[in-house]
């Protein structure tokens, strides 16, 4: 079977179009948790599930995965994974910043639920700021759809969230990540909180092209 | 003695001491068939029970239960493995927790370890033990040369069948 591959021009939009997108998505995420987020320069591939395990590191890692589908003119998934250090950072500073409660005085329980909508919020946050990028640039209807929350071994909850961005029907998906990382707090994993992940079809991203005027 | 790394849709062979690895198995289930005595083990990974679009064009045999097992049978035998000698251990197939049951939840795991026990069965493979189903990932490795399956999952630790 052949390997589809990205020219270079439409690798660099993807990535200027990533780019772009995961500022926005920072900065609302920033703003949220009242603390300074910097993110690198996305990486965008094509990939085959025959071969994802050249992409992902740390496969058999606990990892929290926050999922929005994404309907319309292009169809995929957004996906946030971080590691359980990342997920209570990000819960800790939101609840403290949206509804100035300290996670850390409540109940096991309490802080369990409170940190899954917490999640659901933050990935309905960069999601969204995400899709509005997208549309202004390419002048696409897309759509947001249903969140969700799964926390297992990396390589497992990603080749779920592969599945449902269209593994069964298309051979191929474009993987872009970006990876965010917190400014101003130091903590073991080089204060990086987590990554923001796109897989949209690979059939769809010459509408994508098109869009940027390509 | 190699290591190899199965990932979906693929189908690896090991003999004497050679290791046989699926990372992170989901909905997604990993078939061993092996023949003890000629100390020979053959591995695939699948994602689906079977083709969604029996006319798409650009199908991967191996990602599917249906199609994939009988090709993992063809590579054993001609690499030396004897048909009646073939026994089967299956893993993987799990649902994953997820807190909202539309987006990532589906029964693909039951579907296919139900597909996966079906095609052995018509192939006349007997089932020697199976870890499948439940709520958590696994990663599985195959000890060719003793045949045992060690299986890893994040919070019930490791087990061997």
């Amino acid at each position: 079977m052949e390997t589809l591959l990205l020219t270079k021009l439409q690798e660099n939009t993807l990535q200027e179009i990533a780019n772009i997108s995961t500022g926005h998505a920072a900065s609302s995420l920033a703003k949220l948790m009242d603390k300074k987020i910097k993110h690198n320069i996305p990486f965008v591939s094509v990939i085959q599930l025959e071969n994802i395990f050249d992409l992902i590191e740390n496969p058999e890692e606990e990892t929290y995965m926050i999922a929005l589908e994404i309907n319309g003119d292009v169809n995929g998934v957004i996906l946030m994974l971080m590691d359980e250090e990342g997920a209570n950072l990000i819960s800790k500073y939101m609840t403290k910043k949206m509804i100035g409660e300290d996670i850390d005085k409540m109940t096991l329980e309490e802080q369990k639920e409170l940190r899954f909508s917490v999640l659901v919020e933050c990935i309905n946050i960069i999601g969204n700021s995400y899709i509005t990028t997208l549309t202004d640039i390419t002048k696409l209807k897309i759509e947001s759809g249903l969140t969700d929350i799964a926390i297992d071994m990396k390589a497992a909850v990603l080749d779920r969230a592969f599945l449902k961005a269209g593994a069964t029907s298309y051979s191929d998906l474009i993987y872009i990540k970006s990876e965010l990382y917190l400014t101003d707090e130091k903590y073991i994993n080089k204060n990086f909180i987590g990554e923001i992940v796109i897989v949209p079809n690979f059939e769809e991203k010459d509408r994508i092209m098109e869009g940027v005027g390509i | 003695m190699k290591k190899f790394m199965v990932s979906i849709g693929q189908i690896k062979i090991g003999k004497e001491e050679d290791e046989l690895c699926a990372i992170g198995l989901g909905s997604c289930i990993a078939v061993i068939i092996y023949d003890s005595f000629n100390k020979i083990a053959g591995m695939i990974h699948i994602l689906l029970p079977t083709v969604l679009q029996k006319d798409a064009s650009d199908i991967i045999p191996t990602r599917y239960a249906d199609t994939g097992i009988k090709i993992l049978l063809d590579k054993l035998v001609d690499e030396g493995a004897k048909k009646s000698l073939l026994r089967a251990k299956i893993v993987g197939g799990a649902e994953l927790f997820s807190i909202n049951s539309r987006i990532l939840k589906s029964d693909v795991g039951k579907r296919n370890a139900k597909m996966c026990k079906e095609i052995l069965k018509d192939l006349n493979i007997p089932l020697i033990a199976s870890d499948i189903g439940g709520n958590s990932g696994r990663s599985a490795t195959f000890y060719v040369q003793s045949n045992k399956l060690k299986i890893k999952t994040l919070k019930k630790g490791e087990k061997v069948i």
